[in-house]
């Protein structure tokens, strides 16, 4: 033993004495028998990685993420989310087309010099005239691809994992429920007077709604599939 | 109350326990398992952290047990064996983020209290040096139970923990210096007589 730098010191040194009687030995906290058992479960956590599982689950959030990646980010590589702004350029041209179709009409009208008596478009018709429908209709198409492309893979997905967590649940059953009542508007929307661009907005909601539940349900699928 | 580097085993139960034989291997760990538990226990501080480091170290010890050489007794293999496992514990990031989240909670001092003998010995003292060392940092108290009660060096601490041998020095000397603020509480603290 050292002579330690407190040894001069009679209380220190006491203390230290104390310390080394005090007690080496302490009973193991289990006998042979459950030591194995322990090094055993051990050894077979270690060796138990399957790999075809973690290859599964590497495929599956490569999947998840291109489906994230292609929701967020549009075929013509536009960014949708950003789209808010992609929307109002939509709605702009579509007000500017409206606003010329307009001015054109009451130019014409001012040529033909009958403005009092001539019964020209309403308002509703020039803007419909004057909606630019290949862009919309386009971009709904993307969103109803992408839309169905998530919900084909949903129903590739277990309908239940057999371990139940209520939080996911929940989540998912909200997820569904909202789902629900934006497929509700939407045919409010088609069968009052076909609004687009409220389609529009109603269909990149329920994208976004039908992305996030696959992002539940895999996060779900993956944690009922680990030991 | 033998010392780990005290314990040995027969050769030939140790030949036994090394080609496999299970009744061997078990009377390896019936010598070693007691000492080698109480010297986690105190390296490691905490009953969960140490049944997890003494798993660890007897498994490192059945699976290298070939490799024994037989030069020194065999507990002073394991005690090497449990010290690198506990150290490396202590200096591993993972241990410095729990440090931060869970200082020494009472049922860990609770549980040194019970570790002590029942009878023999003046077991007052004993609570309260147990207590004592409870109240140092993990750090400070492995330092300080290698150097006071296991005998290393500081060059050999030092080494251990991968750190100057200063390291070793200051951290023994900030642990004495706790221990005495322990058992000698400044005089000039004002008591309840005193107001």
């Amino acid at each position: 033993m050292h002579n330690s730098i407190e040894q001069t010191d009679s209380p220190a040194h006491a203390r230290i004495e104390l310390m080394r009687s005090l007690p080496t030995e302490t009973l193991p906290p289990y006998n042979w028998q459950e030591f194995q058992r322990r090094a055993q479960l051990r050894a077979a956590g270690n060796d138990g990685l399957n790999w075809r599982h973690v290859a599964a689950a590497a495929a599956l959030l490569l999947f998840v993420c291109a489906i994230a990646i292609w929701g967020r980010v549009g075929g013509n590589g536009r960014h949708v989310v950003a789209d808010s702004g992609a929307v109002e350029d939509g709605t702009a041209v579509w007000a500017k087309d409206a606003r010329n179709a307009e001015d054109s009409t009451i130019a014409r009208a001012t040529d033909g010099g009958v403005a009092g008596d001539f019964e020209g478009p309403t308002n509703a018709t020039v803007a419909e005239e004057g909606l630019p429908r290949g862009a919309a209709t386009g971009e709904s198409a993307i969103t109803a691809n992408r839309s169905r492309a998530i919900e084909s893979w949903l129903a590739t997905l277990p309908r239940e994992p057999a371990v139940v967590r209520v939080g996911t649940r929940a989540a998912v059953a909200g997820l569904e429920d909202r789902i629900a009542q934006v497929d509700d508007l939407m045919t409010s929307v088609r069968i009052d007077g076909m609004r687009p661009d409220r389609l529009a907005a109603l269909q990149r909601e329920r994208l976004r709604l039908v992305g996030s539940l696959a992002q539940v349900r895999y996060a779900e699928v993956v944690a009922s599939e680990s030991p | 109350m033998a010392r780990l580097t005290d314990i040995d085993v027969p050769p030939e139960v140790l030949a036994s326990a090394c080609s496999g034989s299970e009744r061997a291997q078990a009377a390896v760990y019936a010598a070693v398992a007691p000492a080698t538990f109480g010297l986690v226990r105190r390296l490691a501080g905490s009953r969960a952290l140490a049944e997890d480091l003494f798993q660890e170290t007897m498994m490192v010890v059945f699976q290298s047990l070939a490799s024994f050489r037989g030069e020194a007794p065999l507990g002073a293999w394991v005690r090497q064996i449990a010290v690198s496992k506990c150290l490396m514990y202590l200096r591993s990031p993972w241990h410095r983020a729990r440090l931060r989240l869970t200082s020494g909670s009472e049922s860990d001092e609770r549980w040194m209290e019970s570790l002590l003998p029942a009878t023999p010995g003046p077991r007052a003292e004993s609570v309260d040096l147990e207590r004592a060392l409870a109240s140092l940092a993990p750090t400070a108290r492995a330092v300080v139970w290698l150097f006071e009660v296991e005998g290393y060096s500081h060059e050999e601490i030092a080494q251990s923990f991968g750190r100057s041998v200063s390291f070793s020095k200051s951290q023994l000397a900030r642990a004495h210096v706790k221990l005495r603020q322990w058992f000698e509480p400044p005089v000039d603290s004002q008591t309840c007589t005193t107001l």
